[in-house]
């Protein structure tokens, strides 16, 4: 098993590793973490969409604003959905009411960003694909039954965001992600291990590392014969 | 009576810019507020018993044993490994293997399956997986000729040589202790809510109290095995000056500068301290004459303290002088008697003493002071995440960086020593280290330490947007400043929370980024062993477990015998 504080630890350290810059790797390392509260597949998520950014199959895209509010779009190749989701959750904390993204890769992972960088009270996030999409507030997403997180939200698809003055009627048939009672579990029983997207991540990670020299161990702590006493 | 009410003026904060000096930092004492001190005080209030449960040593001291503290509420378990350590396998480096001893602090009461599960992991440290159940891994090594000496003593009848037990001081030292999540054990979310484990670091403070328990236990548990007729109990006295040691280095550095919230909670939480105080308009005769006893139990503190360190030698010997002259002037000139009694003593140490005369000032000045300090340990923890305030003008934020990095754009970085050093992660024990720029690779995978370069290019940035902007437009065009950008708001916030200094610079001393730390441990009589590792002493002094009484004095980190 593992806890909350190696998998945000670990993936923020992976996405640093890609190429992520340190400010966004910190929020895919928190918004993992809410992944696995949960109870969704945070390191296999995560390596998939680190895998697409190292490999060049995704994109950070570029934000543009126009009457019908900001879209970001990539180019030739679907959006990061870490860089896109950070971009558009700083874009609603700074007061934009309406973002697109357009194509994005595993739209689930940008929805753990939406739970722990927005403070925008409450979201809709819209299917391009569908009528219907998933509510966020105070860290829970909401979304159909029909279609849940683990399976309905694979991507590419388009994401429209909005803020929304209404709160959500209470309606049968919907599945609720995030609620406190998940995050007590897993800080109780910790989360199960990823084994293989565990490994993908720690290839990412020793990007970031750097080999010891005989100087740095010359001077590291207890360095030398320590037992002098 | 404030000095306020009183008539006199005032004595605010000390700024940011006086206390967050990397100078300042590396000359703090223990005081009070520390961690260690903060346990011990909630130890004795609330009667918490600390017990020896199941020993399995055999005779050697090999096996495992467990201790128990037990509070109100709930009881915590010390799970002790200890094993033969060949002289070959016996290093206090972080890539050490094997130790003397290993240890996980357990939530609540461990099962015999619980111990037998952790006995085929706690041994093998990061290389083992762990629980929630488990708080604290950590591992300690003998002091290995000290801990024969004190043990074929106490076979022997005899007490330890005390010229050794003082100029040593304890006979384990740790040389790791993990929290927080680390290799599967609980996050600190199982334990944030639980009010004796809130505080900074109580769950690691208490795992090396307990630590300590089993050292003074093993001595003798090894004595009467081998010499039962003869052997003798450790003396009381000498249980109670033999801590726990420590070697810190360079994993430990960075702590500070990459928790802004948390250093500005601790520093505020002393500065605040300090200014209530100050603030005082007279001094009630126990607090002069708790002054006047702590102080001449600093000085001999310090006379105890000897290092090899030929910079910290220089620096014990000018405090011993200059507490000298603190004493003198307060004899001369009798502070107690006129009003702002404690604003006068720091005056006079800021005006006519070294810093760490004055930082050790500041411990004796809060040590009276209980019901002024202590409150604060509730504020000393942290929660808030560096969050980045997109919708903040450029105008608004280039302010921030004119008020609280003035330091930081001042510095040349054409200038090689300017940035002659790098932070990066080492990837035989994934430790911060620290490498010359110009003479080492890997420099292109830097930590992100380099505060004062990283906010001149913000500063740059922000130069060519227009000052109504909003922040999210410079981000979006140049993500790798949102970090620098959401600390510099963070910092605004929390004032104390950076260091005012180069920490990239040829002349950044680790060692004082240490010292901070460890003072606000508790930890006491820092041995520098050169500019980035220093061996410390923890619980040295501390009271013992049947001294945690709430009749028992407090335990004043500075008192002499705390080696």
């Amino acid at each position: 098993m593992l806890s909350l504080n190696e998998i945000e630890g670990t993936v923020r350290k992976a996405a640093v590793g890609v190429g992520l810059a340190y400010g966004l790797a910190s929020e895919a390392g928190r918004a993992a973490g809410w992944l696995a509260a949960a109870g969704l597949p945070a390191l296999t998520l995560s390596a998939d969409v680190l895998d697409a950014v190292a490999s060049g199959d995704s994109n950070p895209g570029h934000a543009r604003e126009d009457e019908n509010g900001w879209t970001i779009v990539g180019t030739d190749r679907p959006l990061c959905p870490f860089r896109a989701g950070v971009a558009a959750c700083d874009l609603l904390n700074a007061g934009a009411s309406r973002i697109t993204l357009k194509g994005v890769l595993l739209p689930v992972a940008a929805i753990g960003l939406f739970t722990v960088v927005s403070t925008v009270p409450r979201l809709i996030l819209s299917r391009g694909d569908r009528s219907d999409g998933a509510s966020i507030a105070t860290g829970i997403v909401t979304v159909p039954e029909a279609d849940p997180l683990e399976t309905g939200w694979a991507g590419p698809l388009d994401l429209m965001i909005a803020g929304s003055d209404e709160d959500t009627p209470a309606e049968t048939g919907l599945k609720r992600y995030g609620e406190p009672a998940d995050r007590a579990r897993v800080l109780s029983t910790g989360i199960p291990d990823e084994p293989e997207a565990m490994v993908r991540l720690k290839r990412h990670i020793a990007k970031t590392l750097v080999p010891a020299s005989d100087a740095s161990r010359e001077r590291g702590a207890g360095a030398g014969r320590i037992d002098s006493h | 009576m404030p000095a306020e009410a009183a008539g006199h003026r005032t004595v605010g904060l000390r700024p940011p810019s006086t206390v967050m000096r990397l100078a300042r930092l590396g000359s703090f004492f223990p005081s009070r507020l520390s961690f260690m001190p903060t346990l011990m005080r909630r130890l004795k209030a609330e009667g918490w018993r600390v017990e020896q449960g199941e020993n399995a040593l055999d005779p050697n001291g090999y096996g495992h044993v467990v201790y128990h503290a037990c509070g109100p509420e709930r009881t915590y378990s010390l799970i002790a490994f200890s094993q033969k350590l060949s002289a070959e396998e016996r290093s206090d480096r972080v890539i050490a293997q094997a130790w003397d001893a290993t240890f996980a602090l357990f939530d609540g009461e461990p099962m015999a399956a619980d111990i037998e599960r952790l006995s085929q992991n706690a041994p093998r440290q990061e290389a083992g997986r762990y629980r929630p159940s488990e708080l604290v891994l950590s591992r300690a090594n003998r002091s290995v000729r000290f801990f024969d000496h004190v043990v074929e003593s106490l076979a022997a009848g005899r007490q330890p040589d005390p010229v050794l037990v003082a100029s040593v001081g304890y006979l384990m030292r740790t040389t790791a202790v993990y929290g927080n999540g680390k290799f599967g054990i609980a996050d600190r979310g199982v334990i944030a809510e639980r009010p004796e484990l809130e505080g900074p670091f109580q769950a690691e403070m208490l795992n090396v109290y307990l630590i300590r328990c089993f050292t003074l236990d093993l001595v003798e548990h090894i004595a009467r095995h081998r010499a039962p007729q003869t052997c003798a109990p450790l003396a009381r006295a000498t249980k109670r000056r033999l801590g726990i040691g420590n070697a810190t280095g360079l994993g430990m550095a960075p702590f500070l500068a990459t928790h802004p919230v948390l250093i500005n909670n601790w520093i505020a939480a002393r500065e605040t301290a300090l200014a209530r105080v100050r603030n005082l308009a007279h001094a009630k005769a126990e607090s002069a004459a708790a002054i006047l006893s702590n102080l001449a139990r600093a000085k001999a503190h310090v006379a105890e303290w000897r290092v090899d360190d030929a910079r910290q030698s220089t620096r014990i010997a000018e405090l011993a002088d200059d507490l000298d002259t603190l004493s003198g002037w307060i004899e001369a000139n009798n502070p107690f008697a006129h009003p702002a009694p404690f604003d006068a003593i720091y005056r006079f140490a800021e005006d006519e003493l070294g810093p760490e005369a004055q930082e050790l000032t500041v411990t004796l000045l809060l040590e009276p002071h209980g019901d002024l300090v202590d409150p604060l340990t509730a504020t000393m923890s942290a929660r808030e995440t560096n969050a980045f305030e997109a919708g903040m003008t450029v105008g608004r934020l280039k302010e921030l960086v004119r008020i609280h990095y003035a330091w930081a754009l001042r510095i040349d970085f054409a200038d090689p020593p300017a940035q002659s050093r790098f932070w990066y992660v080492s990837e035989e024990k994934l430790e911060p280290r620290l490498g010359e720029r110009f003479e080492e690779d890997g420099s292109d995978r830097e930590m992100p330490l380099a505060i004062a370069r990283d906010v001149q290019a913000l500063a740059t940035a922000l130069k060519e947007a227009d000052d109504d902007s909003l922040v999210v437009k410079v981000t979006l065009a140049r993500p790798e400043l949102r970090q620098i950008a959401a600390r510099v708001q963070t910092v605004a916030r929390n004032p104390y929370g950076e260091i005012h200094d180069n920490l990239i610079a040829a002349d950044c001393l680790p060692v004082d980024l240490l010292r901070c730390k460890l003072a606000f441990f508790g930890a006491s009589k820092f041995d520098p062993k050169s500019d980035r590792w220093t061996r410390i002493t923890m619980f040295a002094g501390a009271p013992l477990p049947d001294e945690l009484t709430p009749s028992h004095p407090d335990w004043f980190v500075l008192s002499p015998g705390t080696i």
